[in-house]
Parts: structure tokens; sequence; C-alpha cells
């Protein structure tokens, strides 16, 4: 009942987990399929180019819909640039769009670039997604197309500026030559990127003609928005006061950045406690910076330098707290300058850890008389040696200081045993060594008891081995808790076997050896064997001894041949028999 | 002991036959799509409960075919001669809503002279909710959104006589036909809004064809029961399940069935019929 309940309860258990599985499959369902995203994309972008609603509809439900965790970010930027684009559009003719607003407008449509060419990578065939790929962002500069445009048309034409179409460097002075109409005061020129603004310097010119010059922002001013090395567009602002109006004109400014080629050489292996050289090469000077090490989670400053020129050389203790045994990465971070933005190069490194010197004697194989063996460890003073050993393995510690031996006893009779010898340093200075060794141990008094009580147990076996065979048809599993019940019941099974089950004719026969005062047959014994030691003894008539022979030889062929005997022809052997033993005692 | 007795041995062989042959009648699987005793997903068990079977091609000669609305699906192709009744029945004035896979409903079509190809599985990675399950409406967006089990494309070439097959239910916006198959989208894949139920005309009657393997199915019976009572506009609904018979266990399983459970006069007609052939057997035998 136990193990049926058990089975029961494993079984829905099972049936729980499975619908708790499914449900967790079915929630973190997430669209995978790129190819399909991109093409999802450019159905919403052609939508957006002809203005049709159905692009702003399909921009809010696939924000709603789970997307896989690559591509998901890019994913939510671009249709909320979507969704923003149709925003500026709807107010576009009410005039409730400020010029700021277009341009940021074309900074965020830029994630949608982003987005098609990541979906480009992760679908499952880059080669034909391609196409789709390039196709988006043909319409994504038609569609930019369509917000400059706009954003001209709100522009003032009152103020002429004049700038030099180039690519500035940072830091570079940018020229301007502004002309105002009169009655128009110039005052200020601002530089933004997206809506931040990053310079604004005032004018002072007494004439409505105004050169002014403008510093291209430097690297370490912008770091924190410019995150990718190439060109960067700021958007150029003038402004005029006009009477009691404001007049603003716009421009856009490139500037190109680019990140210091720096280099880092170090060994890629290191002991634990060695002094290493690690060289530091940049092919611009005054860079500043910070070198790391990262051992696992933990990132620690390892040297600092303030004035990197050409190549600096750096030694390095390898020791703890920065450095551990393992994987260790040594990070070189410099700091932005007014060319350059901030860089970070990464070199790998391996760790070996400092072990003790250890000897450790033990045998591979061991016969012993009880079980108990040694092993004896040597290192050097001041270290914890431990000793362990597998399941059925006693250890007991003997005695040293820098010799220590181990007395381990199993009680098994052949067993492999697997014995960890670990040494620590409590003071630090070595890393923790730890030796595993399996040996072999023949214990030679307890396989002698096994053999003993195996030789026994076979013999006390070979007495019953048919009485054994029938427990186990008829006992099963319970043979061993109820051996003596069952052996009863299987000599009573081999009885009703042996007298012929249900054979009327034998059942005469029987009835008759004991009417004569004979015992019925054992489980060993046939049906002949039984007669000439049981059945001929007992009767003294040389008639009744045929007649008995002759039925026994009846019963033999109604139990073992095919064709039954006639029951009345054993009746009638039945009667005769007793009449003629009853004749005989009168 | 009782075994010794040829005559006991038999008449307890015939015995144990008929209770076996009658558990392994009720014990037969009903794994079969579209049967009205499957309980799996494309099984119309729900459906069958509430509705009226029709289990032979006759049966359909006695009804008011403009008092119903019959389903009619099949795992296969179907012989002609099981669905020429309900064609007769459609004529006459009977609406039919068919679906199932694409050997089945293409075949059907043919059948009407309709020519159609299957073009691929059509799926909308954005309905989330249950895998190969599409959200679907009907033409004109008034009326709440259904749901289709594994639907796929059709292409139809146009009518050459009066039967002609008109779009009438389609997908959301972004579901694509897979043509190349291999459940990812490819590009050049039709990719938008998707026709995936068609309505034709055929005598008196109306035919609503889904190109789904599932609309009435277990899976999907109760979001949907609210289009089928839209259909059937009041008729009766009846599951057409002749077509079962060429599944002889099934059918016959079926037979012993009713809409409202196991048959008690069938069972015990068929279990005295048995214990009485059984015991003329065995008297015949000891007789001998």
């Amino acid at each position: 009942l136990m193990t049926k309940l058990a089975g029961a309860w494993l079984a829905i258990a099972l049936i729980v987990l499975l619908a708790i599985f499914r449900e967790a499959v079915a929630a973190s369902y997430t669209v995978e399929d790129c190819a399909y995203l991109l093409a999802v994309l450019e159905k919403v972008v052609d939508y957006a180019l002809v203005a049709d609603s159905r692009g702003l509809e399909l921009s809010r439900m696939l924000l709603e819909v789970p997307i896989s965790p690559r591509v998901a970010q890019l994913h939510r930027e671009s249709y909320l640039a979507i969704i923003s684009y149709y925003d500026v559009l709807s107010r576009i003719p009410t005039g409730r769009v400020s010029f700021s607003e277009l341009y940021l407008l074309t900074v965020r449509l830029d994630a949608i670039s982003s987005y098609a060419r990541s979906l480009q990578t992760c679908s499952h065939d880059p080669e034909s997604s391609h196409a789709m790929r390039a196709r988006v962002e043909l319409k994504l500069l038609r569609l930019k197309q369509l917000i400059l445009d706009s954003m001209r048309s709100i522009g003032s034409d009152l103020l002429e500026v004049q700038v030099e179409d180039r690519v500035y460097e940072p830091g570079d002075y940018i020229a301007l030559n502004i002309k105002a109409p009169d009655g128009c005061r110039l005052r200020e020129v601002s530089l933004y990127h997206g809506l931040r603004l990053i310079n604004r310097v005032d004018l002072n010119c007494t004439l409505q003609d105004c050169i002014a010059l403008v510093k291209a922002p430097t690297a370490d001013q912008v770091e924190d928005v410019v995150k990718t090395e190439g060109i960067a567009k700021f958007l150029l602002q003038v402004e005029a006061a006009c009477g009691e109006a404001h007049v603003k004109a716009y421009r856009f400014i490139s500037v190109q950045y680019q990140r210091p080629q720096i280099l880092l050489d170090a060994p890629t292996v290191v002991s634990r406690g060695e002094k290493v050289n690690v060289t530091i090469h940049s092919e611009i000077g005054g860079l500043r910076g910070v070198l790391l090490a990262k051992c696992g989670v933990n990132e620690s400053v390892v040297a600092n330098f303030t004035q990197l020129d050409g190549s600096q050389l750096i030694e390095l203790e390898v020791d703890r707290p920065h450095f551990t045994p393992g994987y260790c990465v040594l990070k070189l971070c410099v700091n932005a300058t007014s060319k350059t933005l901030p860089q970070c190069i990464e070199r790998s490194i391996m760790v070996l850890p400092r072990y003790p010197r250890v000897s450790i004697i033990a045998l591979q194989t061991h016969l012993t008389a009880t079980g108990v063996f040694e092993i004896a460890v040597q290192t050097e003073r001041g270290l914890n040696v431990r000793v362990k050993g597998s399941a059925l393995a006693f250890v007991a510690e003997s005695s040293g200081v820098e010799e220590h031996t181990y007395t381990i006893f199993t009680p098994l009779p052949v067993a492999t045993l697997d014995i960890e010898v670990s040494i620590e340093d409590p003071r630090g200075w070595y890393d923790t060594y730890v030796h595993r060794e399996r040996v072999i141990v023949v214990n030679a008094l307890s396989l002698t008891a096994l053999i003993v009580a195996g030789f026994l147990a076979i013999t006390a076996l070979r007495e019953r081995e048919r009485v054994f065979t029938i427990i186990l048809k008829t006992g099963g599993v319970r043979v061993g808790r109820r051996l003596r019940e069952a052996v009863k019941k299987a000599g009573e099974l081999l009885i009703s076997f042996k007298l012929g089950l249900g054979s009327k004719v034998a059942e005469l026969y029987y009835d008759l050896v004991e009417k004569l005062g004979g015992r019925l047959p054992e489980v060993h014994e046939t049906l002949r064997e039984h007669f000439y030691v049981v059945v001929e003894p007992l009767v003294k008539s040389e008639l009744v001894k045929r007649l008995m022979k002759r039925f026994m030889s009846i019963v033999e062929k109604d139990l073992y041949s095919p064709r039954r005997q006639s029951v009345e022809e054993a009746e009638e052997i039945y009667e005769g028999v007793l009449s003629a033993v009853e004749g005989s005692e009168q | 002991v009782l075994l010794r007795g040829q005559s006991s041995r038999i008449l307890l062989a015939m015995l144990l036959a008929i209770v076996a042959s009658i558990a392994t009648i009720l014990a037969v699987p009903t794994r079969l799509d579209y049967y009205v005793l499957d309980q799996g997903d494309l099984g119309h068990y729900k459906l069958g409960e509430e509705s009226s079977w029709i289990l032979s091609t006759r049966e359909l000669d006695n009804v008011e075919c403009k008092g119903v609305l019959i389903v009619a699906a099949a795992p296969r192709r179907v012989d002609p001669k099981y669905l020429a009744p309900i064609n007769r029945c459609v004529e006459s004035g009977a609406s039919l809503v068919l679906y199932g896979p694409p050997e089945f409903v293409v075949g059907y079509l043919e059948d009407l002279g309709i020519v159609a190809h299957y073009r691929g599985e059509v799926f909308n990675p954005l309905n989330t909710a249950r895998e190969r399950v599409v959200v679907a409406y009907l033409e004109g967006g008034e009326a709440a959104p259904f749901y289709i089990y594994s639907p796929y494309s059709i292409s139809v070439e146009p009518a050459r006589g009066d039967v002609a097959l008109e779009p009438y239910g389609y997908t959301g916006p972004l579901a694509f036909i897979d043509e190349v198959p291999n459940e990812l989208y490819d590009v050049g894949e039709p990719l938008g809004v998707l026709p995936v139920a068609y309505i034709l005309r055929l005598g008196d009657g109306l035919i609503y064809v889904f190109t789904a393997r599932g609309v009435f199915t277990n899976n999907l019976y109760d979001y949907n029961s609210k289009l089928l009572r839209e259909l059937a506009s009041g008729r009766k609904i009846l599951v057409y399940q002749a077509w079962v018979q060429e599944e002889l266990v099934l059918y016959f399983k079926i037979l012993l069935y009713t809409p409202r459970g196991i048959s008690p006069y069938y069972v015990v007609a068929t279990t005295l019929l048995s214990i009485m052939v059984a015991v003329y057997v065995v008297k015949q035998i000891r007789g001998g």
C-alpha cells in the first residue's frame, strides 16, 4: 500500500511539475525570429513614410510584445522613436514643434538603424536579410529628410550664417560669418548635442556683420555624450534680438573624435608572489589613467600614472590582496584628453598558486590483516595538515611536527578508498594544497569472514534448492520476511502437485494407502519408489500386492499420460483390495 | 483444479473473451482528430457534447436541411461518397462549416470544382498567448475576434463555374506565410493581413471554409463557441462523423455511445447476446 501511495504521489508531483514547467515556458515566450522582426520593422517604416496611422498602431502594439533580450532595448527605442515621429508629425501643421525637438528626433531615429543592423546579425540567414536591412536604412534616410525639410521651414531666414562645411578636430576654432538685418542685434551662439547645451559664446558685435569664433567641443568635454569614435554632429544655434522678437538660425557642425592608441604588455602566466614587469605604451603623451586587476569579481587599482609618455615600465607584485590564483584580467584605462576619448584595454593573465614543499608517502595497494594501513605526510613547520577518507575509512593522526603519520582503517574486505590530503597555511603565505590519492585496500580478516559466511549460506540453500525456487515464484519479494511460512506453503503446494491435482484415480489410491496404514509420498519420491518403500512392505498377501501394483500403474498413467484412466476400474480395484484385506484379517 | 475440466475451461475462456471484447471496445483509444469521443486538442468532444451526431450518410436524408448547421472536419481526405449527402443538404439550404488539414479542405474544395493550392503554414509570432494559435477577424472587423489553431494559406484559382470562394476572415496585420517550411520568416515571404476563412454559396446554402486545423476543436471550443452560435443563428448544430466508418473499431465505439455518454442498451444487449452464444457453444462441446 505504501509503495502504491508513494507511486501515486510521485505521479501527481510529476504532473504538477510538468504543468509548472509548461506555464514557465509559456510565460517566458519571446519573439526570437530576427528576420521576422526586421520585416515587421520595414513594414512599420513604410507606413511611417506615408504617415499611415497603422504604423502608429503597430508601433504601440509592438512595444508590448516580449522580444528576445538580445535586441529588446533597441526594439523599444526604435518603436518609441517612431511613435515620437508620429507625434511630431501631428503637431507640425499647428506650428507647435521646436527646432530642437525635430533635431532630437533625427538623433532618436538612429536607433532604428542600429536595430536593423542587430536584427540582420541575429537573423537565421544574415545574407538574405542584408537586402531587407539596406531597404530599411534607405527608407530611414527618406524619413530623416522629411524631418530636415520640416526643420528648414522652421529656421529663420532673417539671419545669414556662413560656416565652413568640413569635419573639425576637437578644440578647433570654428569661424562663423553672421549677417543680421538692420534693427537686429546679434546676441549669442550656442552649441548643442541633442538637447544638451555644450558651449555658449556671447556675441559682442556692434555691427550687423559679425565674425565669431566658436571652439569645437574637446573630447573630455563630451565624453559622456559621445560614446563612439567617429564623426559627431552638433547643432549650432545663432540668436539675435530684432526689436522684441528673438530670431534664431541653425547649422550642423561635424567633429571627429578618436580614442588613443595604447598597448599593454605583460606575461601571460605568473606565479603568486612573483614580481613582473608590465609595459604600457602610448602614441600620444600626457595621458593619465589607472591599471586595474580583476580576479573573479574583485576589481582593484594596482597602479596609477599621471603622465604617460611613450613607453613606461611598471613593476607589479603579483600577490594578495589584488591577485588571487586563477584567471585574472589586467585592465588599463586612460582618461579623456582634449583630443581623445577615454579608452580601456584588457589583457588576461593566469596567476599560478604558491604551494609549500610536501612529500606524501602512501602505497597504491595495501594488503592488510585487519584493514589498517598508514600514510605519512612531510611538510614545512607551521602548516595545518588534514587527511580525509571516503566512506567507511576511519582516519586517526598519530604524531608529528614536520612529519605526520595517519592510520586509516576500513572494515570492507576489498575497498577502493579515496584519500584526500590538504595542507593549509594559516599565515596565507602559501595557497592551500590538496592531493587526492586512490588506494586499494584488502582486509584479510573481513574477507575470510565473508567467504565463510557465503560458503555456509550456499550450503544451507543447496539443501533447499527446489523449495527456494518455489518460494521465489510464490512468495515474491516477501520471501526474506516470511521465509518460514513460505517454506511450509511451498511444501504443501508441492504435495498437491505430487498427489495429482484432483485426479479421482489418484485420490482413491492414496485413500487406500492410508487405509492400509501407509504414509503419502514425500516431495522427492516418485510413485514407484513410494510403492516399493511404503506400500509393498505393508501387505502380506500376494493378491493384494498385485492389485496394489496394478492400481499404482493406473494412477501413474492417469497422472502422466495424455489419456485419462477409467475411474470405474480404479473403484473396482479399490473395493477388491479392501475386501481382500478384510478376508485375510478374518 | 477447476481448470482440469475441459468444459469449464471453455466456458471461462468464452466469458473472458466477451468481457475482454467489450472492455477492448470501451478502452479503444479515442485518439483520432475531429472524432467526437476524442478529448485531445484536435478532438470534437466538447462540440459533440452540445450537438447531434451524424453517423451515417443516410441520416442526412431525414434532416430538415434549412434548419441545420453542419460541422465537417476530418484528419485526411475523405472518400467523396461520405461528403455527397452534405452537399445535397447544403444545396437545400443548410450551412456548412469546414476546416481541417489541407488534404481535407483542399480535397473537399476540389470535389466542388474549385481548384485550390496549399501555399504554406501561417504564423504570427506576435500572438504569444498559445503556440500556433492565431487571432483572426471576420470581414468588417466589427465582430469579436476568434481563434484558429495551426492555420495555413491557400491560393484559389479563378472560378470557372457558379461556385466562387470569397475571403471572409483574416489574420492580424503581421502574420506571414511560411513558404519555406522552417517556421521562420524568410526574405520574400508574404507578411501582412492574410485570409484564413472563406465563404462559398452553394445552391440555397452557405459553406464557411476555415483554412486551419482547429476552429471548434476542444482546444478552442470555449473561445469560439460564440462564433459557432452566430454562424448557426438558432439552427440545430450537427457534427458530421460518417467518415469515421473508415476506422471500423472507432466507428463501433461511436455506435456504443450517445452524445450524453455510453448507451446502456447497447452494452446490455451485446453482453447478453455474447453470453447466450457462449453457453450454446459450451453445451455443444459437452454434448459432443
